[in-house]
């Protein structure tokens, strides 16, 4: 079997690996519900114990998900392997890595590998904590993305062989990222922060404080040091009918908890998602490129790449849990030799060629496992007699979990040039945005 | 001076007060928290201080709620008790488990018993 072909197998099994142990059969209860917290769980205890047809709620957990589509987590347009025409304006916050099987450009093997990172990544990744002060002190270093794509097949010739392409890109404008907001200043995360504080309020003078003066100092001291074994603790005790109302009371005030936490989980990503989507109408980005080109001439790209969200600025409240509005991006390109001649001597210009794409994007759907994008991009060579080459592409974005994406394309090209094949291809990849597995690693 | 007796639960003299401090870590900071009936403005990696004016006399029970809230769902929230002098007697890491969507909260409960 080929180098590269070993390669993209190997890197599709590591991205799986890594997904599968990152990824439960179904959403675990965490580590700290409500009803195992001190107060709550004494007060279990002894509801069990002494009102034996109670039955206490427990906490749901889980709303929603923050879902961006503006990263660009796979090869450029233009590289060998990648997998689709138009580029997107955003760029993980810390690292993504794509192995993709394109076939819109010619190459020999048609598979890539892709990194991106930040110089953010690589500072948290050599000591610095991935802190809000330090997310704001460094917001130059989030506006960057390095990105390497690796797709030669044949390693023998020169240095750095099977290094494909390199982008550095920059975020002019309309950063999206949920971490540059102060989440307790938007609208209407005071009434929920006010539901929270509520119940507890309800709960410590409904519940804790006569339940303390119940117990007394002593049995008190003893429940909350000997938490993990109440039975001991209790085992001479028996509650007055004034201690067993109380005991009713703690059971409905951890329910309130319980009601009022599943309230504001389900509210909150979407107060998020609705300032997110009002505050970023329109994303600028700049980026630079450098491909290789063994039978023409290895080549420069400059683009302009902009996001358009229509759906900011209309202050509505998203209908949908955190599922982001639909987008489109308006992007162009130049490229230019690096040389004058080709490998067979043929005469270069120093403009190679112009591009303009366009892309219409889908918000998610199907239970937010996919999105589509419709694209179209257009490209003249310079070159005496050269005619514009038109292709479009159909692509879906199946997204297996929030880390994992798999992305499928249908392409068609109307003719061929030296570097577009003619005719329909379909293009498939695994892209992996990492900055959850990153930003859980440097909190340890 | 306020001391650690057992999980989440604390005990001090009227005298005494302590503070509590707030960390986030790869996640935005959204940390609805109260004591008693008193709700507290807490603010990223400062530390808030109780007096022992917030709290009631000898034999009171008194209870600190922190609610940690993951959005994005990554990173972690590190919760701190330190006493008077500023020292870390305490230290919680809340980190959520692998497959929680943003939004999810973990909910701490700090028992504070006047002695």
């Amino acid at each position: 079997m080929k180098r590269t072909q070993w390669l993209v197998i190997s890197a599709v099994l590591f991205v799986a690996a890594s997904t599968l142990a990152q990824m439960p059969a179904a959403p675990v209860a965490p580590a700290a519900p409500l009803g195992n917290q001190p107060l709550n769980r004494v007060a279990k205890f002894l509801a069990a114990k002494y009102l034996p047809s109670t039955v206490l709620a427990e906490a749901a957990v889980n709303k929603l998900n923050n879902s961006r589509t503006d990263q660009q987590t796979s090869a450029p347009s233009g590289s060998a392997g990648s997998t689709t025409i138009t580029d997107r304006a955003g760029i993980p916050d810390l690292l993504a890595l794509a192995v993709e099987r394109g076939a819109i450009t010619k190459t020999t093997s048609g598979s890539s590998v892709t990194l991106t990172t930040t110089p953010y990544a690589w500072l948290t990744a050599f000591g610095m904590r991935d802190t809000a002060a330090n997310w704001k002190a460094n917001a130059g270093a989030r506006r960057v993305s390095l990105a390497s794509t690796f797709a030669s097949e044949d390693v023998t010739k020169g240095d750095f062989s099977s290094f494909a392409s390199g982008e550095v890109k920059v975020v002019v404008a309309g950063n999206r990222s949920a971490r540059d907001f102060v989440i307790a200043n938007m609208p209407g995360v005071v009434g929920l922060a006010q539901q929270i504080t509520d119940a507890d309020e309800n709960q410590f003078t409904n519940c804790t404080a006569p339940l303390g003066a119940a117990l007394g100092g002593d049995l008190t001291m003893k429940a909350f040091v000997g938490i993990n074994d109440l039975d001991p603790v209790f085992a001479n005790y028996t509650p007055d009918d004034a201690t067993l109302t109380v005991l009713r009371q703690c059971v409905s005030t951890i329910n309130l908890q319980a009601a009022a936490s599943r309230a504001v989980s389900a509210n909150l990503p979407k107060i998020v998602e609705s300032f997110l989507k009002n505050q970023n109408r329109l994303q600028f980005s700049i980026a630079g490129l450098f491909q290789r080109d063994p039978v023409l001439s290895d080549f420069y790209t400059f683009k302009l790449l902009t996001d358009y969200n229509p759906a900011a600025g209309n202050n509505a409240t998203v209908a949908d849990t955190a599922n982001p509005s639909r987008s489109a991006n308006l992007n162009a390109q130049i490229d230019f030799n690096r040389r004058h001649t080709a490998t067979d001597g043929t005469q270069l210009h120093g403009i190679r060629a112009w591009s303009l794409e366009g892309a219409a994007n889908s918000a998610r759907f199907a239970e937010r496992r996919l999105d589509g994008t419709l694209a179209i991009k257009a490209t003249r060579a310079k070159e005496a007699g050269a005619k514009t080459t038109a292709i479009a592409q159909a692509r879906l974005n199946i997204h297996l979990n929030g880390t994992m994406t798999v992305p499928v394309g249908l392409s068609y090209a109307r003719r061929a040039t030296d570097t577009i094949k003619k005719g329909f291809q379909i293009n498939v990849g695994v892209s992996a945005l990492l900055d959850e597995l990153l930003s859980d690693a440097g909190a340890r | 001076m306020i001391q650690k007796k057992g999980t989440q639960f604390y005990t001090l003299t009227p005298n005494d007060g302590f503070g509590v401090r707030v960390t986030a870590t790869g996640t935005s900071f959204f940390v609805p928290a109260s004591i008693d009936i008193t709700v507290l403005s807490l603010v990223d990696a400062i530390t808030f201080n109780v007096t022992p004016a917030m709290l009631n006399g000898a034999g009171s029970l008194h209870q600190l709620n922190l609610h940690c809230f993951f959005t994005p769902p990554t990173g972690s929230y590190t919760i701190e008790v330190l006493d008077a002098f500023g020292t870390v007697i305490d230290t919680i890491m809340a980190t959520l488990p692998a497959g929680q969507l943003s939004g999810t909260q973990m909910y701490y409960q700090l028992i504070l018993f006047i002695v």
